[in-house]
Parts: structure tokens; C-alpha cells; sequence
């Protein structure tokens, strides 16, 4: 008998092991290796160089630019989309007539391409007929408003964030509403009975209840806000100057655009252990938090 | 027809013995109820003969070919599960063939056989429903229709009347004892439910903490358990338990003192009982008498009495017993709660247990 | 949240529910404002756009700028690459992963678990940093610059999440149906395509439609693993062509949406059971 369980588990198990050693597995370890050399990218001879990559990247200053723009944009994945998510989430949580539409209309975000974000929120910080300057125009009466926003240093990453943060909400709508309507019907009717009033059940039920979502969502936001790639290459290109430059787009920058693929790869390697260690805390956040209240 | 036989079977979980040395036998079309309280490892047992579990040691024949190392599918042993175990987008027709079609019988072979279980079990004009729109006892006749289909060896059935409400599981009771009239195959049938027991049975085998404790027919079990542990599980109401001490002995007249009986029950008692040796003297429930309190041998207060029509059940307070005494009366009684009454036993029908539990043999008058 | 009661009595006048309906309009506006913008856009002329009327309603639809993207074979050529690898690889990772799945709900064994935290451990790290590897890979088996690198790539790494997901539907099947099946003869292969995937459709359902959202709408690993054009995916051809339209607002409005089209449809088509799906097995994983 458990020689039969044994052939199922193999050939069930088999293929998708097969890939994901292959094409996943082994790359991510391979990545190790190469940040280990000097590796252009093309030319069959490299060597091994030992922990430079490693030391130049931690002396870097295009390096550090890098890490800290990538935590700004960690900083407002945790606060921009799981607030607005939660608040739209709980908005659209009620019986009235054509909620179903409303549900369609945020729910569309998802289903785009970074790319696509990217494009529209470029028309969007448009200086000359974009929507923002439009509107900021017409409503302080200035005439023309033409202020460069994906071009201005100071204000390139923080648009890119905003557009990213746009479509990250509806994800996390997605999740929130999930969450919100596994909630039992009958906890908030007993409390109604008991006359605990909206705001009160929202604090003391939905919200605890709530926390699985959160940490889906918490986590998907941080993952994704290091993950960016498309919408930044689209919008600013990393800069200007730098000025938007995360650490995701930098690793690119330094394999695909300057052929220096080993000294790229040590830094996917960084952000990876930054990653580990972010998820590692968070989860242990999640841990003691799961024990005061449970 | 098939014998079943389990030799020296052995099963733990971990650390845990679930299943001590189990051996049974098991003839050809016997009802045999396999009966003891949750945790006994009954079901277990049950899982090992169907092939779902493997024991740690011993063997399995099914009519002589040992079937320990087969898969589920392949002993001939077909299993109706407590909880009927449905496929819910499936319907009652294809349930039932489910487990034919997968394994290459031709269709006309199935057809036959479906529409003869379901003749057999009066389910004709459900075929096509889906579990969901059935009762209870639809669904539990599907999950045993299903069995039958397979024309297994043996029957298995692992607590299947658990699930249903009382009027139901009477009704079920019967059927499955019908069943077995018409089919007549080999069935193994798990309940924690002495009333299932007692009678389903051709032959009960009462289990407790991982060991068999007596196997025998039910009427066997109920008037010469060989334990304590049968006596109490057997019979309802339960059996009543004193604790006693020997007085006195005079070749086969013992006196038997009953915790704090006023007088000493006087037994005629042939085996070996020696003065002041303590023991465990039962009595069941319908062999108690409530008499004045100058006849009776023991004495207590009426605490609560049930009429249940036909018979009624009173509950009385002894002192220094810990536990209520049950009594079993035919008809009505005019008793009144917190009467003191007087308890006669009926002699013969005592039974005595050592400290240990174990029966101490020798008739008793 | 309750809403008011009414029955006979007609709903009294409430704030609070105006309150929270005006909050929502505001919301939804500054919301769909960017898509409307993007449908607009790409009715109108792109001169019509660069004089300033992007945003006002275009009453006579131009259509020329659809007829300027469906006129390049080049754009086909996109959509038909973007459709073969996104259809291929959204199979190809849901095929491998629905007995994996099962093999971690149903017949687990010792190291399986572990196995199966490594395997979900790949929804972690981003791929940029496979990237180099994998590039180095593919390389080697001449097959940068094909549609295969890409359709390879995005199987392997779909069955993270596809895993995932369907370990968690599959565990929602009752151990006892596994088992009676078991015990009529069925084998593991029958179980499974039989009783299991028919009561999991919602999952496959959510798993397909974010597989092929995701591969459709990928970026990064078409720019790097194609260089020719007529291995282009859709969002690569949509910045390169960005490039040579820099001021046919219009004409990348039409893109845009043409771009987005069959991820949309994918999603309205399996709307009703995204939430069934997300609350019965990703939520809780």
C-alpha cells in the first residue's frame, strides 16, 4: 500500500518539482554564484572576485539612493492602499441598489498591466492638459498650471507611488471585501441586540476579525511596493537623475543597461536577504500579536 | 460465503497502543457488532480490516488468503461511513456506480447490479438526486446501496445510524437487519450504541481501551458478562454496582454486606470467597424490588422517578453510594419523592466481580 | 452593516448613510476618472488631445486610431505572441500544479511539508532576481528571442501560487470521500479528476484568471527574454511603439485599451467566483 502511495506521489508531485527546481529553484541559487564574479553578460570568460561586488554595493551611493527611495515606497505601501482598500472595502460591504456596479468599478484596476497604470497616470501628471494640472488650475484659478511632475527630482518617485498605489488599492479591496464577507452576519446582529452601535461593532468585531485579510494584504503591499518594476521603467525610468531609482529598477539598470550582470546579480541578492529579513520580522510581529489575541 | 479472521493485530499511534494483540473470528455470514465507548479503537480496527489503516503487527484473512498487505480496493470488503460519504456533484445513481464504472465493469453489468440495490433498498425513485436533496435516510440507504453494488465479500459498516435522529435510527435499525436476512453476506458492524448491539448481533464482541473484554452472543453477554466492564456497558438501564465485603461463610451460605446495608445479603455462593475479601456485586436494574422498609435489605430515599408508560424507572438514594440506584418497575408505581423505601435483590440474579474486575465464577442463588 | 429597517414604515431620513454614499461617490470618482480618461483618449485625434481636450467626451467617436493599430501586422503579431504564451503557460502551470496540490492535501509524507514551504517560498522574492540566471539559461538552449523562454518561464514560476491555492481547495475535500473512493477500487487518478477537481471548479476558476492576468500583462521578463520584433509581447510593443508615437496620444490610447482587452474579458467572464475562490482558500493560507 505504500508502495502504491509512492508511485502516485512521484508522478503527481514529479513534473511540477521538475520545473520549479529547473527554472526557479536553480536560478535563485545560481544568482548567488554570479554575484560572486564580475560577469558581463555575454562574454564566456568571467572570474571569480570574491565579496567585491558585495563591498562596492555597500559603498555605493547610487546604491544607498536606491534603498532608501525602496523604503519610502515600503512606508507608503503599508499606510496608502491598506487604508484606502479597507475604507473602500467597508463602504461596499452593504445591500443597496447598484453596489454590484460600484464593485465592477474598483475591482477594474486589477485586471490592468503596470504598464498600462504607468501610462495612464503619465496622462494623468500630464503638465500641460494632464488631469491633476487641470484640475489644481481650475481650482485655484491659475490659468495654466504646468507643473512637470514625473520630471521634477522631488516629485518623480512620489507620483510613481501614488499611480502604483491606485491599483494596489483595488487588490487590496479585493481582499478585505473576501475577508469582510466570511465575517458571520449573526456576530454583528448579536451585538446590534446587545445595542453596541456601528462604529463600536467596526472597532471591537469586524476589525479583529479582520486580521487575517490585513496580514494577506500588509504583506502583498510590501512585497509588491519592492517588486515594482514595469510602472517605474514606463513613468520615469528611475529618474530623473536617479530620483526615482528603487532598488529593483537599479538591479536592472546595472545587468541590462551597463552589462555589470554580477554586479547586478548582488544586489537582487540584497534586496532578496532585505526582503527575508522584512518578512521575517513581519511575521514574527504576526506571531506575538496572533498570541495577545488569542 | 467468508470468513473473516484477525490474528495477534497491533496498532499504535506514536506512543499510544490503540489495538492490543486483537484476535477474532469471524464465520460466514455472521452479523458480528464490534461495540465499546469512544477511544476503545473499534473504528480503528474496522479501518485496519478495510485496508483505509495498516497495523503495526498481526494479520488479516479474508477466507484464508491474507489480505494485510492489499490496498483498500482489492480485499472485497465494501464500507458504509458514518457520515454516508457522498460525492455531493454526483447523483444517487452515480454514487452507487461510481466505484464500478472506475474499475472497468461492462455497463450492462453496472446497470443490473444498480437497479437491484436499489430495488433491494426502495430507492428507485430518488436515482437522480443529488445528496443534497435528500434525507438522512435516503442518503445512509445510497452510502449502503453503494456498498451493495460491489457484491463484496464483507460489509463494513462503520457507525452508519450515528448521524440520524432517533425515530430514524430505529427505522434504519431495521433495515439493516432485513438486509442481512436477504443478502445474507458477512457483515462487521461498529457502534458505541449497546441497543445496536444487542439487536443487530449474531455475535457481539465488546471492546474496550484496545483489547477485546468478551465475545459472545448477545444474550450470552448480557446474563454471564465476564467482567465488570461488560456488565456495566450491556443492558438499559445500566447495571448497579455495590461495593461489598464478605461477613461471613458457611460452606456455600456467604454473607455479603453491602457498603452500608443494614443487613447482609445472603447469597448461595460455590466458588472461592473467604471472609473479608472485598468485591463488586451487580445487579441490574429490573431486578431490584421495592419493598417496606422491614423487608427490604438495603435502604434509601426516592430521589426521581420516570413513567414512561409500559414501565417506570426509579432513581434512589442510598446512603454512603455515591451514585443513584436504578430500578426497574413494570407498570405505574405509587411512589412518592422523597419516600424512604426498602430494596430487595433478586439472589440468583447477582453477579459478583473481584476487585479486579474479572467475574468470580460459581452459580449464585 | 445594517441598513435601516423598512417595512411599513418608510426608512427615516438618515445622515449617516448620506454621508457614507457620498464618500463612496467621491472615491469612485477619483478612481475611474484614469480609466475614463484612457477610453476617452482613445476616441479622439491626437491633435484633439495635445490642444487640451483630453478629458472632454468626444461626441463623434474618431475611430482612426483603432484603424491605425489594427492596420499594423506588427500589433498583431503582439497580441497573437502575448495570447499563445499567456493560453500556454496559464495551462501548463494550473496542469502541473492541480496534482501537486493534491499530493500536499491528500497524501502528504514526512518532508512534504517542507517541500511545500520551499515551493510557496517562490511567491517571495521578486524576479528580478532570477532574471540573470534564468537569462544565462536560456541562453544556453538557444532559446532567448523565442516564444518558449517565456512560455517555460512563466510555467515554472506560476506554480507557487498555483500550488498554493489548489493544496487549499483540495484540503476542503472531505478525507472521507477520499476514502470511501479508495475503498471502492478508485484510484488516485480517478479520485482526483473525478470527485476532487469537479468540487474545486471555483478555485481553477480564480487560479486561471490570475495566471493569465499576470503572464499577460508581464513586462520585465518579455523585455529581457525577446530582442526582435516579431517576437514582441503586447506591453513590450506598447512602450517601444510609446516610443515612436511620442505625441499620438490618441493612437497610445488605443493601445492602452486594446492592450487591457483580454485580461478584462478573462475577469468579468470569472468574476462570480474570484470571492468565492479568495475566501475559501487563499484568505486563510
Amino acid at each position: 500500500m505504500k508502495k502504491r502511495d509512492t508511485y502516485w506521489r512521484i508522478l503527481f508531485l514529479g513534473p511540477a518539482l521538475c520545473a520549479f527546481s529547473v527554472f526557479v529553484l536553480w536560478p535563485l541559487i545560481d544568482s548567488f554564484r554570479y554575484s560572486f564574479t564580475n560577469w558581463n553578460g555575454f562574454s564566456s570568460n568571467y572570474r571569480f572576485v570574491g565579496f567585491d561586488n558585495y563591498a562596492r554595493v555597500l559603498a555605493d551611493k547610487a546604491f544607498l539612493n536606491a534603498t532608501v527611495n525602496s523604503a519610502i515606497w515600503v512606508v507608503a505601501a503599508l499606510v496608502l492602499p491598506t487604508l484606502l482598500g479597507l475604507v473602500v472595502a467597508l463602504l461596499l460591504n452593504r445591500k443597496f441598489r447598484g453596489v454590484d456596479v460600484f464593485k465592477t468599478i474598483f475591482f477594474l484596476p486589477i485586471c490592468l498591466a503596470p504598464i498600462v497604470v504607468g501610462q495612464i497616470w503619465i496622462w494623468i501628471f500630464q503638465p500641460d492638459w494632464g488631469l491633476l494640472n487641470t484640475v489644481i488650475g481650475a481650482a485655484t484659478g491659475t490659468a495654466s498650471f504646468g507643473f512637470p511632475w514625473l520630471a521634477k527630482p522631488s516629485t518623480a518617485l512620489v507620483s510613481v507611488i501614488i499611480a502604483w498605489s491606485w491599483q494596489q488599492t483595488s487588490i487590496a479591496m479585493v481582499i478585505f471585501l473576501a475577508g469582510l464577507t466570511s465575517i458571520p452576519r449573526d456576530l454583528l446582529e448579536a451585538a446590534e441586540i446587545d445595542g453596541v452601535g456601528r462604529w463600536k461593532q467596526k472597532l471591537h468585531i469586524v476589525l479583529p476579525m479582520l486580521r487575517p485579510a490585513t496580514a494577506v494584504v500588509v504583506a502583498l503591499s510590501i512585497i509588491n511596493a519592492l517588486k515594482g518594476f514595469d510602472i517605474l521603467y514606463i513613468m520615469t525610468g528611475g529618474g530623473p537623475f536617479h530620483s526615482s531609482n528603487t532598488l529593483a529598477f537599479f538591479m536592472y539598470e546595472e545587468s541590462f543597461r551597463k552589462y555589470r550582470m554580477g554586479y547586478g546579480s548582488a544586489i537582487s541578492v540584497v534586496l532578496f536577504l532585505i526582503i527575508l529579513l522584512i518578512m521575517y520580522v513581519y511575521f514574527r510581529q504576526l506571531r506575538k500579536l496572533d498570541k495577545i489575541y488569542d | 460465503m467468508t470468513e473473516v479472521k484477525l490474528q495477534n493485530i497491533t496498532k499504535n499511534f506514536g506512543l499510544v497502543e490503540v489495538l492490543k494483540e486483537i484476535n477474532l473470528s469471524i464465520s460466514s455470514g455472521e452479523f458480528c457488532v464490534i461495540v465499546g465507548p469512544s477511544g476503545c479503537g473499534k473504528s480503528t480496527l474496522l479501518r485496519i480490516i478495510s485496508g483505509l489503516e495498516s497495523a503495526n503487527a498481526g494479520q488479516i484473512l479474508i477466507n484464508e488468503t491474507d489480505v494485510s498487505n492489499l490496498p483498500a480496493g482489492e480485499r472485497g470488503v465494501a464500507m458504509v461511513f458514518q457520515s454516508y460519504a457522498l460525492y455531493p456533484h454526483m447523483t444517487a445513481e452515480q454514487n452507487m456506480s461510481f466505484g464500478l464504472r472506475m474499475t472497468g465493469t461492462p455497463s450492462a453489468q453496472v446497470k443490473e447490479r444498480v437497479s437491484r440495490a436499489a430495488r433491494i433498498l426502495q430507492i428507485e425513485t430518488i436515482l437522480d438526486r443529488r445528496p443534497k436533496q435528500l434525507s438522512g435516510g435516503e442518503q445512509q440507504r445510497v452510502a449502503i446501496g453503494r456498498a451493495i453494488v460491489r457484491e463484496p465479500e464483507v460489509f463494513l459498516f462503520d457507525e452508519p445510524l450515528s448521524n440520524l435522529d432517533a425515530e430514524l435510527r430505529v427505522q434504519m435499525r431495521v433495515e439493516i437487519a432485513r438486509l442481512h436476512a436477504a443478502i445474507g453476506s458477512t457483515m462487521i458492524f461498529v457502534t458505541h450504541d449497546q441497543v445496536e448491539a444487542m439487536t443487530l448481533a449474531d455475535r457481539i464482541v465488546v471492546m474496550n481501551n484496545g483489547m477485546i473484554q468478551q465475545i459472545g452472543k448477545p444474550i450470552e453477554l448480557y446474563e454471564k458478562p465476564i467482567n465488570q466492564f461488560v456488565a456495566g456497558f450491556l443492558g438499559q438501564p445500566k447495571m448497579n454496582f455495590f461495593e461489598a465485603a464478605v461477613k461471613s461463610r458457611e460452606g456455600c451460605r456467604v454473607e455479603i454486606l453491602l457498603g452500608v446495608a443494614a443487613r447482609p445479603i445472603v447469597l448461595s455462593f460455590a466458588g472461592p470467597l473467604a471472609p473479608g475479601d472485598k468485591l463488586l456485586l451487580g445487579i441490574r436494574p429490573d431486578k431490584i424490588e421495592i419493598v417496606g422498609q422491614e423487608a427490604g435489605e438495603i435502604f434509601g430515599r426516592v430521589e426521581v422517578v420516570e413513567h414512561l408508560g409500559s414501565k417506570s424507572t426509579a432513581y434512589v438514594a442510598i446512603n454512603g453510594v455515591a451514585e443513584l440506584v436504578t430500578i426497574e418497575i413494570v407498570g405505574k408505581v405509587p411512589l412518592d419523592l422523597g419516600e424512604s423505601v426498602g430494596l430487595r435483590l433478586d439472589k440468583g440474579a447477582c453477579h459478583l466481580f473481584g476487585v479486579d474486575g474479572a467475574v468470580l465464577p460459581g452459580p449464585i442463588n | 452593516m445594517t441598513e435601516a429597517r423598512a417595512n411599513t414604515v418608510p426608512a427615516p431620513f438618515d445622515p449617516w448613510q448620506i454621508a457614507l454614499m457620498t464618500c463612496l461617490l467621491v472615491l469612485t470618482l477619483l478612481f475611474i476618472t484614469p480609466i475614463v480618461g484612457v477610453v476617452l483618449s482613445a476616441f479622439k485625434t491626437s491633435r484633439d488631445i495635445s490642444l487640451g481636450n483630453f478629458w472632454s467626451v468626444p461626441w463623434d467617436l474618431y475611430m482612426g486610431n483603432f484603424a491605425e493599430i489594427f492596420g499594423k501586422t506588427a500589433v498583431q503579431g503582439y497580441m497573437v505572441n502575448t495570447l499563445i504564451i499567456a493560453v500556454s503557460a496559464t495551462a501548463g502551470s494550473i496542469a502541473l500544479s492541480i496534482p501537486a496540490g493534491w499530493v500536499f492535501a491528500k497524501i502528504p509524507f514526512r518532508s512534504s511539508e517542507y517541500l511545500f514551504l520551499i515551493i510557496v517560498s517562490g511567491l517571495f522574492f521578486p524576479p528580478q532576481i532570477v532574471l540573470i540566471p534564468l537569462f544565462k539559461l536560456f541562453k544556453e538552449l538557444h532559446l532567448i528571442d523565442t516564444l518558449w523562454a517565456l512560455i517555460i518561464a512563466h510555467t515554472a514560476h506560476g506554480i507557487p501560487i498555483c500550488v498554493l491555492l489548489m493544496r487549499n481547495f483540495f484540503a476542503n475535500v472531505p478525507r472521507v470521500l477520499h476514502e470511501a473512493a479508495l475503498a471502492e477500487g478508485v484510484n488516485e487518478w480517478q479520485i482526483l479528476t473525478r470527485i476532487a477537481l469537479p468540487m474545486s471548479l471555483p478555485a481553477v476558476a480564480v487560479l486561471t484568471t490570475l495566471q493569465f492576468t499576470w503572464i499577460w500583462n508581464d513586462f520585465l521578463w518579455a523585455l529581457i527574454f525577446t530582442n526582435s520584433d516579431d517576437m514582441r509581447t503586447i506591453m513590450v510593443g506598447l512602450v517601444f511603439l510609446n516610443g515612436k508615437y511620442l505625441v499620438a496620444f490618441g493612437v497610445q490610447g488605443a493601445m492602452a485599451l486594446l492592450a487591457t482587452l483580454p485580461t478584462l474579458i478573462v475577469f468579468l467572464f470569472f468574476q462570480r467566483y474570484f470571492i468565492a475562490g479568495l475566501t475559501a482558500g487563499g484568505v486563510k493560507g
